[in-house]
């Protein structure tokens, strides 16, 4: 029978591999039979709780404990949506009304900040759960689970200051997974090292790829990120062969001049997305690991993390740019007026209890007006080149990408309009720095206005540069114009 | 302004909300997170004109203020 289910592959490694190593962080690591038996409980405890197919918030730090609480979910028939614990309360906040979760599943140390966010919502801390399964509970709901039943919603940067709630089926994700084992050629047994947070959907390949390959996910700690030796010594000691990273985190490895060819002997498969690779970073890479297979992949969260790859097959100069390559498996990809635009069973249904942004982005395939399709306007431009490999070429609007976090600059400059004293705001982004540049005019001071947008925005997105100005420049239309602003900046030498 | 005053000023300017001369444990107890500490490395290069090698990054170097001034030293041009 075919997979419905992402829990159907879960049950397949209890009974292929109870004993091997499932999910892991240093010092904890919990079996494929121990995170059944964790994520039943919790999907016990949830499904008393919540009625099926609501949400559930999930407020933990990344650990395996986490997964199973996320899979407790789909086992009580709920979805989840895991939330940065580091992100400002207002933000979080925002997010729960949007979403209006049934329970907000929290670690310990949240419980102060689930309460106050929590509004209708039940509240389960996670040290709470039982130890015992309500295997008929769990029978009748998984007896009326349907495949476009959701599985999780994962919020992004919104343009207008509130973040956007994709909401993704069982069904994408069981398409997603069996094209990336089958096409990134996966071993059972593989040993994934995880760098994406919970929250951002590359988390999904490393999650349910070693699932269904019942291998096993290394949750590599935070701060190892911050100090390559550290790092490197922690991919070796763990024996990792397989990485699915952002490029800023492959990036800073390769820049720190500690890959020496040989360093990484269990390596075979470094796979890259959610943000341009730079070929200079995949040629200290290659250097270091010859023999690795390297793959770059490209996606929107709305379309189920990757709907295009390229296999490196060849070399680049350090200067070229990286093919996004081929869509995957029952994905089109259609450039419209230049954009990229994707169909297929990847795409999400829309975004959480948000119709308008919905209706803007999903919109009727114009080259299937016969029926009704849906397809999702990227908002990223692309370009075929003369291998027929599709390319990325930059953003058709104000959305940037730092250190693989999609931010929408006008959540930032929302944000600095809402400080009390800024009249009008405008921000533009230093791609060549990486700091992103914001200007306001108004009576406010600029502590306040930094002390408001810390309140507001998660820390990834507050401005390197805030400038007071007694004017913003205009365009013809009369919009802000970030081009000008950003030709001011740099001629008053305030960026260098 | 003495190396210190310099030094709190430069890390100031990345976080005004930490008290860097209370902190024993900047980076163990997650006080200073991966942005912060790219911040802290840029500031600190352009207040001292040094140039902090990223393969030395290591947690000790700048778990307390005493640790950071004594790489800054270490760095700095005779």
């Amino acid at each position: 029978m075919s997979t419905r289910n992402i829990l159907d592959w879960l049950e397949e490694a209890v009974a292929l591999a109870p004993d091997a190593p499932a999910y892991e962080m240093p010092g904890n690591v919990l079996s494929w039979d121990a995170v059944c038996r964790k994520a039943r409980s919790a999907g016990t405890a949830l499904a008393r709780l919540a009625p099926r197919q609501t949400p559930v918030l999930i407020l933990m730090d990344k650990t395996p404990e986490c997964v199973c609480a996320m899979l407790g979910a789909a086992y009580a028939g709920c979805f989840y949506t895991p939330l940065d614990s580091g992100m400002p309360e207002a933000r979080m906040k925002r997010i729960a009304e949007r979403l209006q979760p049934s329970v907000i599943l929290y670690g310990d140390k949240y419980a102060g900040v689930a309460e106050r966010i929590s509004g209708e919502a039940k509240l389960l801390n996670a040290a709470d759960l039982p130890e015992e399964t309500d295997l008929p509970l769990l029978e009748g709901r998984r007896a009326r689970h349907i495949d476009t039943d959701l599985l999780y919603v994962l919020f992004t940067s919104g343009s207008t200051g509130t973040p956007k709630g994709v909401s993704i089926q069982h069904r994408a994700v069981v398409d997603f997974i069996e094209w990336a084992c089958s096409a990134l050629r996966l071993p059972s047994g593989v040993r994934f090292g995880s760098q994406a947070p919970f929250y951002f959907d590359n988390s999904v390949l490393d999650l349910y790829c070693t699932m269904r390959m019942q291998g096993s996910l290394v949750l590599i700690p935070r701060g190892d990120f911050m100090f390559p030796k550290r790092l490197l010594a922690r991919l070796q000691e763990e024996r990792i062969d397989t990485i699915f990273w952002v490029p800023s985190a492959l990036t800073a490895l390769a820049r720190a001049e500690v890959l020496q060819p040989g360093c990484l002997p269990d390596m075979k498969r470094i796979f890259f997305c959610g943000e341009t690779m730079p070929c200079g970073t995949l040629n200290g890479w290659k250097q270091a690991v010859p023999g690795a297979d390297y793959v770059n992949m490209y996606g929107p969260t709305e379309i189920t993390d990757v709907c295009s790859w390229y296999r490196v097959d060849r070399d680049f100069a350090d200067t070229d740019s990286l093919p996004i390559g081929f869509p995957c498996t029952n994905t089109r990809i259609d450039l419209i007026d230049g954009e990229i635009c994707v169909s297929g069973t990847c795409l999400s249904p829309g975004y959480y209890n948000d119709p308008e942004k919905t209706a803007a982005a999903f919109v009727q395939h114009p080259l299937r007006p016969q029926i009704p399709e849906k397809m999702y306007r990227t908002g990223d431009l692309g370009a075929y080149n003369d291998r027929g490999e599709l390319m990325f070429l930059g953003r058709r609007d104000s959305q940037i990408k730092r250190s693989g976090y999609r931010i929408e600059l006008g959540e930032i400059e929302s944000a600095l309009q809402n400080a009390d004293g800024v009249v009008l705001s405008c921000c533009y982004f230093d791609e060549g720095k990486e700091w992103i540049v914001a200007a306001y005019t108004g009576e406010a001071e600029e502590t306040a206005v930094k002390t408001a947008l810390k309140a507001a925005l998660p820390k990834y997105m507050l401005p390197d540069l805030l400038l007071k100005r007694e004017t913003l420049p205009r365009t013809g239309s009369g919009k802000i114009d970030r081009k000008v602003l950003r030709q001011e900046a740099e001629s008053e030498h305030l960026i260098h | 302004m003495d190396e210190m005053s310099r030094l709190i000023a430069a890390l100031e300017e990345v976080r005004d909300d930490v008290d860097f001369a209370a902190e024993a444990h900047l980076v163990e107890d997650g006080i200073l997170d991966s942005l912060d500490l790219t911040r802290i490395i840029a500031s600190l290069d352009e207040a001292f004109d040094i140039h902090i090698p990223a393969g030395e990054i290591e947690p000790e170097n700048f778990d307390t203020l005493d640790a950071m001034l004594e790489m800054v030293r270490r760095y700095r041009k005779p």
